[in-house]
């Protein structure tokens, strides 16, 4: 202990030490001060009483939300509702599921009522279970002649595949929400679907067993409804899910259109249309979903006149004739929010 | 000091707030004409659990003993007796039949212990809080926050709600009012005002519903400038003055087909906004403003402010203007020279409601919880105090036909004092109150004096 510098740092480290309890039993005085403030109605007192101790966090958990309460509370009896909206922000960021005191003014009460409803931004992670059924459009059944019309796009039509049945696939996708009105939100995220199919192959005559995996890019509009459940929010939503597929050598089917190699693609789009809950617990929104989507796909080979495209649909580029895909899905996301 | 021993905090800040008003030696005067230099809000840490004055206490025991003994007084019908007797010395003291506040308080209390605590209150915007009470013919309109309209139908003593669901549009035929069907799916007022046969509600992002009374007929408005949660609406000579932020728009219609809309930028903000002679007087933080409403020009006052001012509220006469700070101290200005003519401290938190009687009484109320009505021709003497309120007051109106003050709080709770202190009387001898015993007279009053209690006699209510 001769060197000075060690006497010193020990000095700064006992300072630093014994400073930190004080500082917080100073601003648990000063939070006692504020609720007495607050009492009285002298509420022009409490912030620069507070402000301190909130931004160096000398308090505990349920004190910090109780001086951020206070705080709140204290801007919105001021009329100052932007400010007063912020220490909501705060309040949820810790707590989703804060309860404030029932004497607290209307304004308050309504804030964090409406701000709890519509968090920022929600990030997170979706866990479902989908169910696919393929449907042969009647483009498919009235242009389409057995009898007549032998080959599409060169292809025998005996090599098309049928009988196609599809069994429990799940998806996983990490999603981004940004709210962008106070009932609007955007959402995308990525992630993959795997689904399991058996179907006839004509041309092989057998029951072929296939997994498909897509990356998928879902880029949906969210719309809360007016209503409640129980305190939680419910939503719809509409838009499209981008799909490539994982494996670009996959020989007999794409996400949601099912026909042979020479007419099938790499990349689909589906609309969809879905309906979930916003649960809220403390710390996290848990989201089930329902979600029931239209496989539409674009096709990646155009047939020309001379490959009997007239048999099946005239559309100058881009042809869909022999599917649309039914994807229900049922899934349960996970979200964390950020209120600003 | 036996009384003192009972334990019944809840009447400590009564006590300590009734001392205010009767004055006490040692505590300044509060109310100075242009001498009083005004103090910042004191913010050092003030000691907490402060007990009340034993001073204080001391004072309102000896000069009103039968309305202290009555506050404290648990037991009915002797607190009611005591009040009793206490208003009949106040009346054998003063000839002039003045509100004094130990005595009106504990005529309050003792009708409040009677006939229980929500005798005078309107419930139905509990926990919401109010955004407007007005005055009608025959009862009052209250707004809640959450966009309930009640109108409160005065019926004797009572008064009767009558809730307006929002599938209906109401109006006011002269003061009394209409309510139709509407085909306007449900909709929250947040803010209205009447003018004669008009009335236009305003529901939020930027649309409007003006109804006219003469034709039943209703008209939506819609300005997607004005998508604001909050303005402030004005009935002008053709229409209506509108006022959001730092805009001012003029509204006039002239028919469905044919609104028009005049919007001018104000190079301040729209905080507290009253009417004047020329226009408005418009309060921007510690600035104020007169917008001539003919010339769309405004002109900051050289109005100088005691501290920062949160409330402004002018009398009919347009002669005196009062200004609430956030100290919970009052100016008032005599506008014709623009000179502050007294200085009133009786609150302990921010002003929230100014009203004028006339040119005869100023009632405040405050963030302390109380209200205060001033005596304009004798500001040497202390307010009366109301102190019934259990959170900060937002609104007040005052019906001086029936000398009845109603009360907003920010809780929801509405309520009425009743001025006259025939009225409290009355109400408690309607409850057959006998008179004191001769042992509670002699125990609470003395055998000094001859045993002459009194005795109720159940007249006709005052009129209004």
């Amino acid at each position: 202990m001769k060197n000075p510098l060690i006497v010193i740092f020990f000095l700064i480290g006992g300072f630093i030490f014994t400073s930190y309890p004080l500082l917080a039993q100073n601003c648990e005085q000063k939070l006692k001060l504020a609720n007495k403030y607050y009492q009285e109605g002298k509420i022009e007192l409490i912030i620069d009483l507070l402000k301190p101790c909130l931004a160096q966090q000398k308090l505990d958990k349920k004190q910090i939300l109780e001086a951020f309460d206070l705080t709140s509370n204290a801007f919105y009896l001021m009329d100052s509702t932007n400010q007063g909206a912020h220490y909501i922000s705060s309040i949820l960021n810790r707590n989703l599921t804060y309860k404030t005191s029932p004497d607290r003014p209307y304004s308050f009460k309504n804030g964090l009522f409406e701000i709890s409803q519509r968090p920022q931004i929600q990030f997170g992670l979706d866990i479902g279970l989908n169910l696919s059924s393929v449907h042969l459009d009647d483009v498919f059944n009235s242009v389409f002649d057995l009898n007549t019309a032998q080959t599409i796009g060169g292809i025998k039509v005996d090599n098309l595949i049928s009988e196609v049945k599809s069994e429990f696939g799940m998806s996983l996708k990490w999603i981004f929400i940004r709210q962008i009105r106070t009932r609007l939100e955007l959402e995308s995220g990525i992630g993959f679907q795997k689904i399991n199919y058996n179907y006839l192959d004509n041309y092989k005559g057998q029951k072929i067993f296939i997994n498909i995996t897509d990356w998928q890019v879902p880029i949906m509009v969210n719309y809360r409804l007016p209503w409640l459940l129980d305190g939680n929010t419910i939503n719809i939503q509409l838009g499209t899910v981008l799909r490539v597929l994982n494996n670009w050598d996959q020989k007999q089917a794409s996400g949601s259109i099912l026909s042979l190699d020479n007419i099938r693609t790499h990349f689909n789009y589906d609309f969809a249309l879905g309906i979930f809950l916003n649960v809220k617990t403390k710390y996290f929104i848990v989201r089930p979903r329902f979600t029931y989507s239209m496989g539409l796909s674009s096709r990646a080979k155009k047939l020309s006149w001379d490959q009997n495209i007239k048999y099946i649909y005239n559309s100058p580029s881009f042809v869909n004739y022999n599917n649309h895909f039914n994807h229900f899905s049922f899934s349960v996301a996970l979200l964390k929010p950020k209120f600003k | 000091m036996r009384l003192l021993n009972i334990s019944y905090p809840s009447f400590l800040p009564i006590i300590f707030l009734s001392s205010v008003l009767i004055g006490f030696p040692n505590r300044s005067l509060s109310i100075s004409h242009n001498f009083k230099i005004y103090k910042e809000v004191t913010r050092e840490l003030i000691k907490i659990d402060t007990p009340v004055d034993n001073h204080i206490q001391g004072k309102i025991e000896k000069d009103f003993p039968l309305s202290w003994r009555s506050l404290y007084e648990k037991n009915n019908p002797l607190k009611s007796q005591l009040a009793l007797q206490a208003y009949a010395e106040a009346n054998r003291r003063s000839s002039s039949n003045q509100i004094i506040t130990p005595t009106y308080n504990a005529l309050y209390d003792a009708v409040k212990s009677t006939l229980g605590d929500e005798f005078n209150h309107f419930s139905g915007h509990e926990n919401i809080g109010i955004s407007y009470l007005k005055r009608g013919d025959n009862g009052y309109f209250s707004l809640g926050n959450g966009g309930k309209l009640i109108f409160w139908e005065e019926s004797k003593t009572l008064f009767r709600p009558q809730e307006i669901e929002n599938r209906f549009i109401f109006f006011w035929r002269g003061e009394k009012m209409k309510i139709i069907p509407s085909s306007i799916p449900n909709y929250q007022i947040i803010d209205l005002a009447t003018e004669g046969q008009k009335t236009i509600l305003y529901i939020g992002n930027g649309k409007f519903i003006q109804i006219d009374s003469e034709t039943d007929q209703y008209i939506e408005i819609i300005n997607s400038e004005l998508d604001f949660r909050r303005v402030k609406i004005f009935p002008s000579d053709d229409g209506w003055n509108i006022f959001s932020k730092n805009e001012w728009f003029q509204l006039t219609v002239n028919s469905p087909d044919n609104i028009v809309w005049n919007k001018q930028l104000l190079n301040f903000h729209v905080g507290e906004i009253i009417e004047s002679p020329a226009g408005y007087l418009i309060l921007d933080a510690d600035r104020l403003y007169e917008l001539n409403t003919d010339t769309g020009e405004s002109l900051k006052q050289s109005i100088v402010f005691k501290g920062m001012p949160n409330k402004i509220v002018m009398d009919n006469l347009f002669k005196t203007l009062a200004i609430g700070y956030i100290s919970g101290d009052i100016s008032l200005f005599d506008l014709s020279n623009q000179r502050e003519s007294a200085f009133l401290s009786g609150h302990n938190a921010r002003i929230s409601a100014l009203s004028f009687d006339n040119d005869q009484r100023l009632f405040s109320a405050s963030f302390d919880k109380t209200v205060d009505i001033w005596d304009l021709h004798n500001l040497d003497t202390f307010p009366i105090k109301l102190y019934d309120q259990s959170s900060f007051i937002t609104h007040l109106s005052f019906d001086e036909k029936a000398q009845r003050l109603v009360i907003g709080e920010i809780n929801g709770t509405i309520k009425y004092y009743d001025l006259n202190l025939e009225k409290l009387k009355h109400l408690l001898c309607q409850s057959s109150i006998e008179p004191l015993s001769r042992e509670a007279w002699s125990k609470y009053v003395g055998d000094e004096r001859p045993y002459l209690p009194y005795h109720c006699e159940i007249d006709a209510l005052p009129q209004d």
